[in-house]
């Protein structure tokens, strides 16, 4: 009998144990307006490896161990495409988020010199300043909406400096990134990007005439060189743009959500604030945010999940965090724990790009939030919401303080 | 102690300067290029920071 899964759309899943097999829709998983980490962590109640039929269809690893292995092996495991459900053969890549090695080399060098440890340095005044200022604007209000006021704020003026883009496109290049990190519907995605590019062609074309020392000319002056296609340059300009803006943003919301509630934790830092960049450490571990894709080049079998080649799974690397094959305890926020060994910034040769601007930015709000604001909480009745996504992260988050 | 580094696994993620500052350097793109090396007595316990602080277990270190 000629089944309607063999049509064009649905792929067949008559190799899948029917044990794997859920319907977990990780854009809405049940408790994600609450707590989007423990909506997720539900799955370490199940099988390694699920399927799930939701989203078109894709495999999920939830056990660091096994999200740790797919990452490193990019030969079984290729970044084209990463996004599920997986877009059309027609649409641009995203450089360099889908290229595999060894090509992928090629693009990372013509950023990483620009944003390695030493050469963010210089930036930390800088961060520091813009910190300073929007805590000082919202302390005597005695309150905020902490996403909207501050943690979508921070971010965005730090990296639009950074590839010199007017302040004033904040709102604008603000709504697409939202867009492609949250939307569900593939249609509303292709436009925000689409916008986004030409958007990124016209900045381009500037930097091609009066090249600077801002990342979006380091692109530029690559083209020259033969490292980047120009037909490729607004692809990559993008793919950095969205990964500057959106992840620092979510992990801001975690981190204000958590010391909100938890005035023990919030004493200790404020006790000893050498403990700070370790806290920063344990908190990307417990509220990793991320969730991307990867795409199997061969028929390939994990912990009893027959994947078939051209199929998608996703890797959510905040469960590596919160796995305790991985971590003791790992639902505890603990200043000393033995190692902080997370993968919040991925591994293998897709590590995060903008890693070294992430920490300095997490931290330095750290210290001067808790030297400024050092008690707060959430505003009773005022439930924060929480969205899961390409991204995890609040997106209302109310505040108060005594001003 | 000998440490050595393993150059085609490190991604330049930098948490070994950030654990034993005064053992790892990198180089201009923020990766840890240097040839194998001897550790003294003295700088052994902050070596090994860097070595459990490593993402890619990129740094072995072999008693000499």
């Amino acid at each position: 009998m000629q089944k309607n899964s063999d049509s064009v759309g649905t792929p067949s899943r008559d190799h899948i144990p029917a044990h794997l097999l859920t319907d977990f829709d990780f854009f809405d998983p049940p408790g994600a307006k609450t707590d989007p980490h423990m909506a997720w962590k539900a799955l370490h109640d199940g099988p390694d490896v699920v399927y799930t039929t939701a989203n078109q269809g894709h495999w999920i690893a939830t056990r660091g161990e096994d999200i740790y292995a797919i990452m490193q092996d990019f030969e079984t495991f290729s970044s084209y495409r990463f996004n599920i459900p997986k877009r059309p053969d027609s649409a641009p890549k995203t450089i360099p988020l889908e290229i595999d090695p060894p090509e992928l080399n090629r693009y990372r060098l013509i950023v990483l010199p620009h944003l390695s440890p030493k050469a963010l340095a210089p930036l930390e005044p800088d961060i520091r300043a813009s910190t300073i200022s929007l805590i000082e604007t919202l302390k005597p209000n005695g309150g905020c909406e902490f996403m909207s006021d501050f943690a979508v704020q921070l971010p965005v003026l730090q990296f639009l400096q950074l590839v010199d883009l007017p302040l004033e496109d904040r709102s604008l290049v603000r709504s697409w990134v939202e867009a492609v990190a949250r939307s569900a519907n593939p249609e509303i995605q292709a436009k925000a990007h689409q916008d986004t590019i030409t958007y990124l062609e016209e900045k381009l074309k500037l930097r091609r005439k009066h090249p600077g020392t801002d990342l979006f000319s380091q692109i530029v002056l690559a083209e020259a060189s033969g490292q980047i296609d120009p037909s490729e340059s607004a692809a990559m300009a993008l793919n950095i743009l969205f990964g500057g803006i959106e992840t620092v943003t979510s992990a801001l919301s975690f981190v204000a959500h958590f010391l909100a509630s938890n005035p023990e934790h919030r004493r200790e830092l404020q006790d000893d604030v050498s403990l700070i960049p370790v806290a920063v450490e344990e908190f990307l571990r417990r509220f990793s945010i991320l969730n991307l894709g990867r795409t199997a080049t061969r028929d390939i079998t994990i912990k009893g999940a027959p994947i078939r080649k051209g199929e998608q799974i996703l890797l959510p690397l905040h469960l590596h965090g919160l796995d305790e094959r991985k971590f003791e305890r790992p639902l505890d926020v603990n200043f000393h724990r033995e190692h902080y060994r997370h993968i919040t910034f991925g591994v293998g040769p897709h590590r995060c790009l903008g890693s070294h601007l992430a920490r300095p930015e997490l931290r330095i709000f750290l210290e001067e939030w808790l030297k400024r604001i050092p008690d707060f909480e959430l505003v009773p009745g005022q439930a924060p919401r929480g969205e899961s996504g390409a991204a995890l992260t609040f997106t209302y988050l109310p505040l108060q303080w005594a001003a | 102690m000998k440490i050595s580094i393993d150059k085609a696994r490190c991604q330049g993620h930098a948490l070994c300067q950030l654990a034993a500052p005064s053992i790892y350097l990198l180089d201009d793109n923020g990766y840890n290029s240097m040839d194998p090396f001897e550790v003294s007595k003295a700088e052994k316990a902050e070596a090994l920071e860097g070595v459990k602080a490593c993402p890619e277990q990129a740094i072995i270190a072999s008693e000499t």
